[in-house]
């Protein structure tokens, strides 16, 4: 699928429901009702019945095949469109962007997008390309950031202090979201004092494992009138673009690259600069990628991610408030649901409904995750 | 597994890829009829390490050092390094693939050591 940047400006895309499970540690609690009550959540937040609903996307990682109808048969059978995605850590955000492009291209005037996941029954492809790699973590992600971690630290004098930092503010702001996984305040000196996973990453600087639930419904223009939606309190998708990874033509990493070229993307798609941005909800799987990615979408200067976290722009009230949910630290990382999880909290912080950790003023926001550190997807949110 | 670190090495943009085994090119998508097997050159150089705290991956004992090795110009790959730890390692050091057969019912794989360091018992 091609980055599509003329269908979002020519037929305008709303989100008018969200609805979450709180994302939480490993239950025995099935994914079905865990889905379910995102999406009954969604209609009733959207005053939609499922009936009404004529698409459903469904990203998840790790539950197995056709997910989503085993699920929302029990919302009724209606008829509609059914579609599972699977795009690693980025499957609710390729979801999304589905449902946002099926309305856009006229195919479906009310479409839901949802994630959905349970940890433990995963299989990774990467695991079965019958190739054998030099050490066993390859594939690891954390093995891979513990080491740009280091490299940064080593060549751009970034220090343990600045990463922690990160996951103080992340933390804290999960500790004010009533969905997110921890729902603690931490402190500077309990992330680094936190076990050592790898390289000079702590525990309290990674994203958990666990699962969840997030579902969004979109509609068209002639879908918000004719449902007679409120406008005020739906939130228009300026703009979606998705890629992948290319080998960069010089030392920096590819994946900073990647967020670079397709944040881009998706902000010149939209029509506005990443300082016209009040909140970037962003993939901080681990802290270091918070800051780097922060650089990389242009929110500030590169070289500049520290310095903007430690002098608070990127809190809740700050410059540019990033993953105020208490992103994938903080909230939590359950794949299928956290890209989706990411729309929903933008869309309540646009709203002006994010109770307890509301950035004021908030007009204009990006939501950007990874998958498998190789594929980005990024939307553009405003305030209708 | 041949006891030689093998690349696979394209005829057509002159990239290396690894393992040798790739299905392509991961530079220009050549395909394997034009891609040749060449032994890596040693010693490699040390890149960048860090120590892995937990088992994050099936096989590894912990605490392990894992690095970044250059196989050949534009191709870096990780690592284990087969020290007691990271006080034994200098970035850019010279560092020599020794191949480690697996006991009965497990592979064997690639360890790097400090060229000039001794065999590990």
């Amino acid at each position: 699928m091609t980055n599509s940047p003329s269908l979002l400006r020519e037929r305008a895309v709303y989100v008018v429901g969200i609805g979450l499970h709180p994302y939480g540690f490993p239950s025995e609690t099935p994914y079905v009702q865990l889905g379910l009550h995102a999406v009954r959540e969604a209609l009733a937040d959207a005053g939609l019945q499922w009936p009404q609903v004529r698409s459903a996307v469904v990203g998840t990682a790790a539950l197995g095949m056709a997910a989503g109808r085993v699920m929302l048969r029990h919302l009724g059978s209606t008829g509609l469109e059914v579609m599972q995605v699977e795009n690693a850590s980025a499957s609710g955000s390729t979801a999304f962007r589905i449902a946002c492009l099926q309305v856009a291209s006229g195919e479906h005037d009310v479409v839901l997008a949802m994630g959905v996941d349970k940890f433990g029954d995963g299989r990774r492809a990467v695991l079965k390309d019958g190739l054998v790699p030099l050490s066993p973590t390859s594939n690891v992600p954390l093995v891979k950031f513990a080491l740009l971690a280091r490299r940064c630290m080593r060549e751009y004098g970034l220090t343990l202090e600045d990463m922690a930092r990160v996951a103080v503010k992340n933390h804290g702001n999960a500790s004010r979201n009533p969905f997110a996984q921890f729902r603690k305040p931490r402190t500077l000196e309990q992330v680094l004092a936190s076990a050592p996973v790898a390289g000079d990453l702590t525990a309290m600087q990674c994203c958990p494992r666990g699962e969840g639930a997030a579902a969004v419904i979109v509609v068209s223009e002639e879908a918000l009138k004719r449902l007679g939606l409120p406008r005020e309190r739906a939130v228009r998708v300026l703009a979606s673009s998705a890629s992948s990874e290319m080998l960069p033509p010089d030392d920096a990493p590819a994946l900073v690259n990647l967020v670079r070229k397709s944040s881009a993307a998706a902000l010149t798609q939209a029509g506005i600069g990443a300082k016209d941005l009040d909140i970037v909800e962003l993939h901080d799987a681990f802290t270091i990628e918070e800051l780097l990615y922060t650089e990389a979408v242009g929110v500030c200067e590169t070289g500049e991610g520290a310095a903007y976290v430690a002098r608070g722009d990127a809190d809740i009230g700050g410059r540019c408030a990033i993953n105020p949910s208490g992103g994938l630290i903080g909230m939590g990382h359950p794949l299928g649901p956290t890209g989706i999880g990411q729309v929903a909290e933008i869309t309540r912080q646009l709203r002006g409904e994010a109770e307890g950790r509301q950035h004021p003023n908030a007009r204009l926001a990006l939501a950007h995750m990874i998958g498998l550190g190789s594929v980005a997807v990024a939307h553009v949110l405003a305030r209708a | 597994m041949s006891n030689t670190l093998e690349l696979a090495c394209c005829t057509v943009c002159g990239g290396t890829s690894f393992p040798a085994q790739v299905p392509g090119c991961r530079h220009c998508g050549a395909p394997p009829a034009q891609l040749r097997t060449q032994a890596c050159a040693t010693p490699v150089h040390l890149l960048n390490f860090v120590t892995v705290h937990a088992p994050l991956a099936p096989g590894l004992k912990v605490p392990a050092v894992i690095g970044e090795v250059a196989l050949a110009p534009g191709l870096v790959e990780e690592a284990r390094i087969d020290v007691a730890d990271e006080s034994a390692l200098t970035l850019g050091m010279a560092l020599t693939p020794v191949w480690q057969p697996g006991a009965e019912d497990t592979a064997g794989n690639w360890v790097f050591r400090p060229l000039n360091a001794g065999v590990a018992a």
